[in-house]
């Protein structure tokens, strides 16, 4: 009796003896599963079990198939074969990150006052299906009563309580609700994951990271995605804020600046009166300063709008190719 | 003369360099681990022992000895410099060092990283083909399998394009010196790869130090700021693995192209096919791979002594894993010496497995796809114009001297 699969990439089903593999089956029918080395060596078939059970087989590479990452459901499809009906999705078609987009409940586990304006929340999904998702990429999030609104990642991809640094706008209702009402065992709504401003890791030339205020999230996220990955080339990270008092995330990237060699924090301070450590001005001017050159790079922005704008202009200006520069639009505004 | 057990069933003869594929099948069903007094080690023909031995974590790769027995015997020390480069290359390393760098390679290769290269890829071949397309006939070898893995490696390394005739001079050279001609002029050879690596070190040293000043976005400028548990490469490290890459995976490619091309055109019936449904090039490339692999051999040194099939092999001993032949094996694969563009599943082991697989498999595997499907598009009708091939006089690789085609 052959299993079911549905391979919801390609929105094909095919039928799988027992024994086979999925991707074998796959080719089989002609489809255009990516592959390569067959054998569990090169994760070119990586992918996600969406339902069902699968035998992950015992050949192939641990370092392409980690133990995360089996803990987070991903197979290899050239080693797979099903045991159940199943559900699967390909991980990454011609270079592209692609996530199923989840449903989650989440409890709020904590809820920390780390700025004058901004919360650091953690959520943990509690129905035990944990969230999947690239360094530098957002949920949208349903507090309470609330209306939905997108927020980025601040932690590694690999840890099961996610971290959220939220910011009160002015005259924003969910903001307001967060910074005033919110509490340790809310329960709320995750949609996610989203956005294409996400870790290349492939990319061996030097990284900048530019932050503006609560825009650190997605880019602390990245970095610290990149550190555990091992990437050693050079990351040069710069946090703007109003005030010091404002620079929440400082503290936490000046320890890793310390412990890892390739990393370098600047802070700039926009706020010409303000006292503390940092330069005065903004991200964009401080970018400006430091670099000539920035054709081998690659830089993720985050933050304000005119944050992200002056910052992508600077390093268009200095040689960066458009393609090698990541940001996804900030949308204040509810998505419909 | 019929072929036996005391030579090894002919495989260190003439014709076996031509062709090789008969001594296996002869070696694989009469004795498939055999024990060769000439070359002093074991030699496994079946699938099943290859696979095992290839997996099989406590085999050493380590070469010093052999590169030792290269050397002219009387000044060893004239040449020290030979050794220090060559066990530099991660493939003949079994310790940390080889885990480092090839952390820093699997990120280097990862499919997403292949898949990005794959239109500056596409866009070499399609300059080289436009460069052929007034031509009659060509030499397929040399003016197009040989080109594009020096331009991909050179796209990788980020250095000129006017640099290809020498990198690819030193990879020759370097590849017939680790290969060993069957009868080779040890002091020449030697003497020769001490210019070629005093010219390396005058070429990468400048390079090594302004990437390490103003790092880029290639594999020289990774591996300059590589570090691992605090520690770094060193230069002379960095240029051993420029020149592995060069050597092992440019030398490979280039064979495993013009083969492709080569026994394509013996099954007309798999040739039509391919031409018919483009889509299966990812298989046929598979199939490439497995019915003439550029590397014939994997060679790993015993640890601590084993069994295999009620045979005892001793700790030190030589093994010599015999891919070309493995991938022959009929309890592997049903009609090996048949051509299936479509074959599904295809588990050859040209690549290897486990800790020794190729590191530059995925670039290797997307250069021979790009390669032959772009050839097949712009010479559909291209012809032989010799039915056979000459091979370089080695039997552990299989590398063309050329292959003549006529596409008019």
């Amino acid at each position: 009796m052959a299993y079911r699969v549905r391979i919801e990439t390609l929105d094909r089903e095919i039928a799988v003896e027992p024994g086979a593999t999925i991707l074998e089956t796959a080719l089989g029918a002609g489809l255009d599963y990516p592959f390569m080395c067959q054998q569990g060596q090169c994760g070119s078939c990586k992918s996600i079990l969406l339902e069902g059970e699968v035998d992950l087989g015992h050949i192939y590479n641990p370092l392409v198939l980690t133990a995360a990452d089996r803990a987070r459901g991903f197979i290899l499809a050239c080693q797979a074969r099903p045991q159940s009906d199943c559900v699967v999705a390909i991980a990454e078609v011609d270079g592209i990150v692609t996530h199923p987009v989840r449903d989650l409940s989440c409890i709020v586990t904590a809820r920390d006052q780390v700025a004058p304006d901004t919360v650091l929340v953690r959520l943990d999904p509690a129905d035990g299906a944990a969230l999947m998702f690239s360094a530098g990429q957002y949920a949208s999030l349903t507090f309470p009563g609330q209306p939905p609104r997108d927020y980025s990642m601040a932690n590694r991809p690999d840890d099961r309580v996610l971290e959220f640094h939220i910011q009160r706008m002015a005259g924003g209702t969910v903001s307001a609700h967060v910074a005033t009402a919110l509490m340790t065992g809310d329960r709320v709504m995750l949609r996610g994951p989203f956005g294409a401003a996400y870790l290349r890791d492939e990319h061996l030339g030097p990284i900048l990271l530019a932050a503006g205020g609560t825009g650190l999230a997605p880019l602390q996220s990245i970095l610290l995605a990149a550190l555990s990955l091992g990437m050693t080339q050079r990351i040069q990270v710069y946090l703007g804020a109003r005030r010091a008092a404002d620079l929440y995330g400082a503290a936490r990237l000046r320890e890793l600046a310390a412990r890892h060699r390739n990393v370098r924090l600047v802070t700039v301070l926009s706020d010409p009166e303000a006292a503390g450590e940092g330069r005065r001005g903004y991200v964009s001017d401080a970018v400006a300063t430091d670099f000539t050159d920035l054709s081998a790079h690659h830089a993720y922005i985050a933050g304000p709008p005119e944050h992200c704008d002056a910052v992508r202009a600077v390093c268009l200006a200095r040689g960066l190719p458009a393609e090698s520069c990541f940001a996804d639009p900030f949308t204040p505004a509810p998505r419909f | 003369m019929m072929a036996g057990r005391e030579d090894s069933y002919g495989i260190f003869t003439a014709a076996a360099v031509q062709d090789p594929y008969p001594v296996y099948r002869l070696l694989r069903e009469e004795e498939p681990v055999h024990w060769s007094e000439r070359a002093q080690a074991w030699y496994f023909t079946r699938y099943r022992d290859v696979f095992a031995l290839q997996t099989r974590p406590d085999l050493s790769v380590d070469r010093v000895e052999t590169l030792y027995s290269y050397l002219p015997k009387a000044d060893t020390s004239r040449f020290s410099a030979i050794i220090e480069h060559y066990t530099s290359w991660l493939l003949y390393r079994d310790d940390a060092y080889h885990d480092r760098l090839k952390a820093l390679f699997m990120r280097a290769m990862t499919p997403r990283a292949i898949d990005l290269m794959r239109p500056k890829i596409q866009r070499r071949v399609d300059a080289l083909l436009e460069g052929l397309a007034a031509r009659d006939q060509f030499d397929a070898y040399l003016d197009f399998a040989a080109r594009l893995p020096v331009q991909v490696l050179l796209d990788l390394l980020d250095l000129p394009m006017a640099d290809e005739g020498m990198f690819r001079h030193w990879s020759d050279r370097c590849s017939n010196f680790l290969f060993q001609p069957v009868n080779p002029d040890r002091d020449a050879l030697a003497e020769e790869q001490r210019q070629i690596l005093d010219a390396q070190q005058e070429y990468f040293m400048p390079v090594i130090e302004a990437r390490r000043r103003e790092p880029r976005a290639d594999m020289i400028s990774a591996m300059v700021q590589a570090e691992v548990d605090g520690e770094r490469l060193t230069d002379l490290e960095v240029l051993a693995t420029c020149n592995m890459m060069a050597t092992a995976g440019g030398g490979t490619s280039r064979s495993a192209i013009s083969m492709a091309l080569w026994r394509l055109h013996q099954f007309p019936d798999q040739l039509a096919k391919l031409k018919a449904e483009p889509g299966l090039i990812n298989l046929a490339a598979e199939e490439f791979l497995r019915y003439e692999a550029p590397t014939q051999r994997g060679i790993r040194t015993v640890r601590e002594d084993f069994e295999i099939d009620g045979i005892a092999i001793k700790a030190g001993q030589i093994l010599h894993l015999m891919i070309g032949a493995a991938n022959r094996d009929p309890e592997q694969f049903p009609e090996p010496d048949r051509l299936d563009v479509a074959r599904n599943p295809n588990r050859h082991v040209t690549l290897g497995h486990g800790v020794h697989y190729c590191l530059g498999a995925s670039l290797a595997r997307m250069e021979l796809r790009i390669a032959i499907a772009s050839f097949l598009r712009r010479f559909p009708d291209y012809r032989l114009v010799n039915e056979t091939i000459e091979f370089m006089d080695r039997t552990a690789s299989r590398r063309p001297t050329g292959l003549m085609v006529a596409v008019r």
